[in-house]
């Protein structure tokens, strides 16, 4: 084997590895989210608005009917993904908040209008806020309020006529028979999911190196005789 | 020797070998270290057929089939009562083999976590022999060796296929039966050995054993023997009876006791079951699918469909595999859909017309092909255009007129529609081949649309979309897109940027959504 030979199999199991390294770091999810309830449908979907700095809506949500059976620990962390909308990317400032409110504790988390994207899914999690204590109230409020964002400048969140995961309370009437459109999930970190991640790139990397094997035959295409060809 | 097939030496590469194990070792390490226990489709059924069969049971019997409560009750992680078994309407052959791997392990352990595991081996090892029998097959159509290593490592890296081939489940195996029928059904088309048409109809009838959605290419693989066989009418009809016959025999059993033991042959679990609508939607077939995400759907899931009941602990929870990995999924396809179209175009300027030895050949046109010829080009080329444009405007949903998967998959279909004309008329084998393979696919698609559609018009839902159901049917259009690259140099380059392309979108697919889905796996 001489030296030039080396020297292109040592070049390309390099490319492999800093691609290897490249995946695992820069594409490798750590976070498993688990989803605890169903999300309502979309139907006759409709912004609720934009939340702006008075802007204050409430959801009643009646616990024991939108937790299926899931295989929980009591002291697992609980967020909700919450649809919302920046009215197609439009710069949006200043900030809204998100509250849980159960019978003897309110969690808030303040956002960052400017974080929000477009139709998409926000995952706001609490401090604090554990399954056990979702489970412990059978009815409990989300409330979407603003804070600081203007008007022309803040954003909004989806509403759904499905009601099975509760309806807005004290809304106007263009709201009153309507919903969020969100859900819980609870987010874990497992240690093996890293130790598969490895193994699975280690794998992909061996499967492209495979590409670069020497051929036993020279590698060459001839084209194909069939008899029909000799005929 | 009149059939230059690059088969002298060694039978495979040692870098298609290499490929193979670390496609087991890919499969095996996540069957029994990553993918959760149910989250398979259908697994919890497959594993107690297999559990009956294991345990002496005999084959179940629809209806009556059960499965156990220790796996219910590990699916729901709570005390649960049996239930019934609706995969016991598949027939049996897989479910003996899967039965050996589960007894053996009872010999050794009683842990369940382990038990349930052991049938998951056939369906690894199922995906790494399929890769060796695609490669044959590539090679056969003059692919070279790392062209054919990288095709069938396109197939080996597809996350649907790398879920299923690490769980107990059927697809797979029959994925690989499939192969080989259509892998020996290519050496019969291109060297008229008969003895490779009997070898081709004993695999097709091992698929048609596993799974009944086999039994949609008996028409095709029938028509192909029918056409293909050479010499006077007494051979001719001796090896078609034959062939059929073959090919027949295990779907004829099962038909057979599904009659004595249902009073219908094809009895399945829907057969006699209650709909949900209790009156029928009255819809046509281009209704249902202008409304209903029927092509994309099937797309989607062929490339990732993964979940099941394990993650939600009995409650059905799944996702598609999307983003940058589908996107990759979705130019490989196009790509396909390309040169196939490119491939056909050129055969479409150079078909020759021949005096054939072929039997059905000669019987049907009488020497009057070369009047016919320019009407049926035609005649090929409105089919196509037709089968296009209904495919692409009716598959097409609200935004999604940039849809280039629907434009790949349309493309396909309508050069099937196309190769079902030219096929007739083609003098060339290889140039048949490539027709078969476009033509069957066409026809095993609208038997399965035309199945959902039936469905739909009486549950009023869209459902049973898998692209697992064409596994079958895959290995004659990759017979189809081998020919059409071999002999070019860019096919083999264009293979050779899809296959790693293909293998980081999976890996990427399993490092970013596949294992934050299941929480890490079990």
């Amino acid at each position: 084997m001489n030296f030039l030979r080396i020297l292109k199999i040592g070049l390309l199991l390099i490319a492999l590895g800093v691609l290897g390294l490249f995946m695992l770091f820069e594409r490798y999810e750590p976070v498993s989210a688990i989803t605890l309830s169903n999300r309502p449908n979309n139907q006759n979907s409709r912004p609720i608005g934009e939340i702006t700095t008075d802007f204050r809506a409430e959801q009643l949500i009646v616990v024991s009917s939108i937790l299926g059976r899931r295989q929980m620990s009591y002291d697992d962390d609980v967020c909700i993904e919450l649809l919302m909308a920046n009215w197609s990317n439009r710069q949006n400032t200043g900030d809204f908040a998100v509250d849980v409110i159960t019978a003897g504790e309110t969690f808030t988390q303040v956002i960052d209008a400017a974080s929000v994207k477009d139709n998409a899914n926000r995952r706001i999690c609490f401090d604090d806020l554990q399954f056990r204590k979702l489970v412990d109230n059978d009815e409990i409020r989300l409330v979407l309020r603003g804070i600081s964002s203007p008007a022309g400048a803040a954003i909004t969140a989806w509403t759904t006529t499905d009601l099975s995961a509760g309806r807005l309370i004290n809304a106007p009437e263009q709201l009153a028979s309507r919903s969020f459109i969100f859900h819980f999930v609870s987010e874990r970190y497992s240690a093996s999911s890293y130790r598969h991640a490895w193994i699975i790139v280690f794998f992909g990397m061996l499967a492209i190196a495979t590409v670069f094997f020497p051929s036993s035959v020279g590698d060459r295409q001839e084209p194909l005789t069939s008899r029909s060809d000799e005929e | 020797m009149a059939l230059k097939m690059f088969d002298q030496g060694r039978s495979f590469s040692p870098a298609i070998i290499f490929l193979a194990i670390l496609m087991g070792c890919k499969a095996f390490y996540l069957a029994f270290f990553v993918t959760p226990l149910w989250d398979i489709p259908d697994e919890i059924g497959h594993l107690a057929y297999v559990m009956q069969i294991a345990n002496g049971g005999g084959i179940p019997v629809l209806g009556d089939a059960m499965i156990p409560a220790e796996i219910m009750s590990h699916m729901r992680q709570a005390d649960s009562p049996a239930a019934g078994n609706w995969i016991a309407q598949h027939p049996p052959i897989y479910y003996f083999i899967a039965a050996v791997p589960y007894w053996l392990a009872q010999q050794f352990t009683s842990d369940v976590e382990i038990l349930y595991r052991a049938p998951r081996i056939i369906a690894s090892l199922s995906a790494v022999i399929l890769l060796l029998v695609l490669y044959r097959t590539a090679r056969l159509t003059g692919l070279s060796e790392r062209a054919s290593l990288c095709l069938a490592g396109c197939i080996g890296w597809i996350p649907m296929f790398s879920h299923l081939a690490s769980g107990t489940n059927h697809d797979v195996p029959l994925f690989l039966a499939s192969a080989l029928s259509a892998h020996f059904m290519a050496r019969f088309v291109l060297q008229h050995n008969v003895r490779d048409a009997y070898i081709a109809a004993i695999w097709l009838s091992i698929a048609g054993a596993m799974k009944m959605t086999a039994w949609v290419l008996l028409p095709p693989f029938v028509f192909v023997i029918a056409w293909e066989l050479r010499g006077t009418w007494r051979p001719w009809l001796a090896h078609l009876s034959g062939t059929t016959a073959v090919a027949l025999s295990a779907p004829l059993v099962w038909m057979i006791r599904n009659f004595f033991e249902y009073g219908d042959p094809t009895y399945t679990a829907t057969t006699d079951g209650t709909w949900r609508l209790e009156v029928p939607l009255q819809v046509s077939f281009l209704e249902f699918l202008h409304s209903q995400p029927v092509l994309e759907f099937f797309m989607r899931s062929f490339y990732g469909y993964i979940g099941g009941i394990g993650t939600g602990a009995g409650n059905l929870t799944w996702f598609q595999v999307g983003s940058l990995p589908r996107i990759a999924f979705t130019m490989t396809l196009l790509c396909c859909a390309a040169i196939l179209l490119w491939h056909f175009s050129t055969i479409m300027r150079g078909t020759t017309l021949k005096t054939s030895s072929r039997f059905a050949h000669s019987l049907l046109f009488c020497r009057l092909e070369k009047e016919l010829w320019p009407f049926a080009r035609l005649f090929s080329v409105v089919a196509a255009l037709s089968v296009f444009a209904l495919s692409a405007y009716f598959s097409m949903k609200g935004d999604d007129q940039m849809n280039l998967r629907l434009y790949g998959i349309s493309t396909v279909l309508a050069l099937g529609a196309a190769a079902c004309i030219c096929v007739v008329f083609d003098d060339r084998d290889k140039h048949r081949l490539f027709f078969y393979g476009l033509a069957a696919f066409l026809f095993f698609s609208l038997v399965v649309i035309v199945n959902i559609y039936e469905f739909y018009l009486l549950d009023g839902r869209l459902r049973a979309t898998h692209g697992r159901y064409f596994y079958p049917v895959v290995p004659w259009l990759l017979v189809s897109l081998s020919l059409a690259l071999s002999g070019r140099v860019w096919g083999k380059r264009l293979l050779m940027l899809a296959f790693p392309m293909l293998v980081l979108a999976e890996t990427d697919a399993y490092i970013n959504q596949v294992l934050p889905f299941i929480g890490g796996g079990q």
